[in-house]
């Protein structure tokens, strides 16, 4: 039975895990502790609109997980190296779990992408954060290119080759090296793009905490809405 | 009261409320703990894409007819490296791939070799030249046929067992490229290219086996070359970039997209309509609106949800604009 909590006498007291509990039972106070307890808990919007409790809203931060899946993975395959991912029964399964993170990043990025589009969540001053979007997608296809190069086996040496006919031959896009350059590949791949990807992240996150999500679209015109700043 | 007329009004409207809830983080613990977990057995019940490499060894037993060809072709400059030589930072393939190996072991490959590296110092580029195209052409007389034109139809090997019958001026040519392919099974040139490039592992390597008919043929057989839709596939494993799928269809089915240029620039024009033209064109921009799909994103109230005391709200907008 979870207790219902009245009005907070002091207002600095309302993330209080004595008074989370109250409000919403010990298990979803403690699951949803890492929002709360300091430094990281100041990084989290603690509330949000009502039409945004929907797990289509949760896209964007999958996608982010999978992010730092693949960026814990990646540290331990580029550590241990290409003989061990390549042979190693653990080195094998790590790169799966790599590539299968990089398969459900894609995928939770896209359905972020639809649920941004179809909410309208690009208007305005927002569609700096669209563009931002779109570029660490489009820079994510382009690390995901060069994790394939990087990979190491018979799929990475083809197309190392074939893609270097069809698009690093390219003088306005690359005659700095070659794609058949395993060493520059993995460079690439592990310390130039994922920084720019993570840096844009950052700044795609912080956009969004600055401001806010989009109100909801409607068919007809804007309804009053109950102001919640009344409340206090 | 006035609360629930103003829900009501906002359902009508398909406007859902703005009213603003607090914990919403308790499920991102159990999203990721679910997450981790299906990564985790699809990774290790699947796997992923791990095809054996090719190695420069591996071809030239396999198919030594081809890996006389690509040498012939390095000498001749008609090899796919030596078009691409300037790009990949590199000398003269022919060089490279066949002259410097033999000459590094040439003391342990016997008087033949030495004299057939000496005749081939000895000659004019032109001559060169001559001795190696006149041996190209010998090595056609011997290949079967290819089934069609183009890329699409892979690059046949000359028949090794009849190398020893051909015949014509071809210079110390045979002798090299014979040496070479020696080599080149014994692994001696795998080494010999790595340690070459120390610090680029396996470019030459890569390099080579992109010469060699047998890399092409193979993923020309598989389905795997770009105009195969190569781009969306891995050999051996049923699950590949399925998200390259808007390049693949520039590159298969738009207008020059099969070109570097036209297939850089569709991408481009792609990039640039959901930049800037979806987002700012007027009517373009209003098609979420019209299309009305937020109603199946938007979270909206169960009958009675918003008069529970559970919603009553205390706190102030600290998220949204």
């Amino acid at each position: 039975m979870i207790a219902q909590a009245g009005p907070v006498a002091d207002p600095a007291d309302i993330d209080n895990f004595k008074i989370r509990v109250k409000e919403h039972g010990r298990v979803r106070a403690v699951l949803e502790s890492f929002a709360y307890i300091k430094p990281f808990g100041g990084m989290f919007g603690k509330i949000v609109p009502f039409y945004a409790e929907s797990y289509w809203y949760a896209m964007g931060g999958l996608t982010f997980l999978m992010f730092c899946f693949l960026t814990g993975s990646g540290v331990i395959l580029a550590l241990l190296g290409p003989y061990w991912w390549l042979t190693n029964p653990f080195g094998q399964f790590l790169k799966s779990f790599h590539y299968w993170s990089a398969q459900a990043f894609f995928f939770f990025a896209l359905l972020h992408l639809f649920r941004v589009w179809a909410t309208g969540s690009f208007r305005g001053r927002r569609i700096f954060n669209w563009w931002i979007g779109l570029t660490i997608f489009m820079l994510a296809m382009g690390e995901n290119l060069f994790g394939l190069l990087a990979r190491g086996d018979w799929e990475s040496q083809f197309v190392s080759m074939h893609s270097d006919d069809m698009l690093f031959i390219q003088p306005f896009f690359f005659h700095l090296f070659s794609p058949g350059n395993f060493t520059a590949d993995l460079a690439i791949h592990i310390s130039v793009l994922p920084v720019v990807i993570a840096a844009l992240i950052l700044g795609h996150i912080v956009l969004v905490r600055i401001q806010g999500l989009n109100p909801p679209l409607s068919a007809g015109k804007p309804t009053a809405q109950p102001s919640t700043k009344k409340e206090e | 009261m006035a609360t629930t007329e103003t829900s009501v009004t906002a359902i009508a409207s398909d406007q859902p409320p703005q009213r603003l809830v607090r914990h919403v983080f308790w499920k991102y613990p159990i999203l990721a703990t679910v997450m981790f977990a299906i990564v985790v057995v699809v990774a290790a019940f699947v796997g992923s894409p791990n095809w054996p490499r090719d190695s420069v060894a591996s071809v030239s037993n396999t198919d030594p007819g081809g890996t006389i060809l690509a040498f012939t072709q390095e000498l001749d400059g008609t090899s796919t490296s030596n078009a691409n030589a300037q790009e990949f930072g590199m000398g003269n393939p022919g060089d490279i791939f066949v002259h410097f190996p033999l000459h590094q072991a040439a003391w342990f490959l016997g008087t033949p070799v030495q004299d057939a590296l000496a005749a081939w110092d000895a000659a004019s580029p032109q001559q060169r030249h001559i001795w190696a195209s006149n041996y190209h052409q010998a090595l056609d007389s011997i290949t079967p046929m290819a089934s069609g034109g183009g890329m699409g139809s892979g690059t046949p090997s000359p028949d090794y067992s009849k190398i020893d019958t051909l015949q014509g001026d071809f210079g110390p040519v045979p002798a090299m490229v014979q040496s070479d392919l020696q080599l080149a099974q014994n692994g001696y040139l795998d080494q010999y290219l790595q340690a070459n490039e120390a610090g680029h592992a396996y470019h030459l390597v890569n390099i080579w086996l992109y010469d060699h008919p047998s890399m092409l043929n193979t993923a020309v057989a598989l389905g795997l070359t770009d105009d195969q839709w190569g781009m969306i596939k891995e050999r051996g494993f049923p699950v590949g970039p399925w998200y390259l799928i808007v390049p693949a269809v520039f590159h298969v089915k738009l207008p020059l997209g099969a070109t570097g240029p036209g297939f850089i620039l569709w991408n481009l024009a792609f990039a640039f309509l959901l930049l800037f033209i979806v987002p700012l064109t007027p009517g373009l921009r209003s098609l979420p609106q019209r299309l009305k799909l937020y109603r199946f994103i938007y979270r909206y109230p169960t009958k009675g949800e918003l008069d529970k005391p559970a919603f009553t709200e205390r706190h102030g907008a600290t998220h949204g604009s």
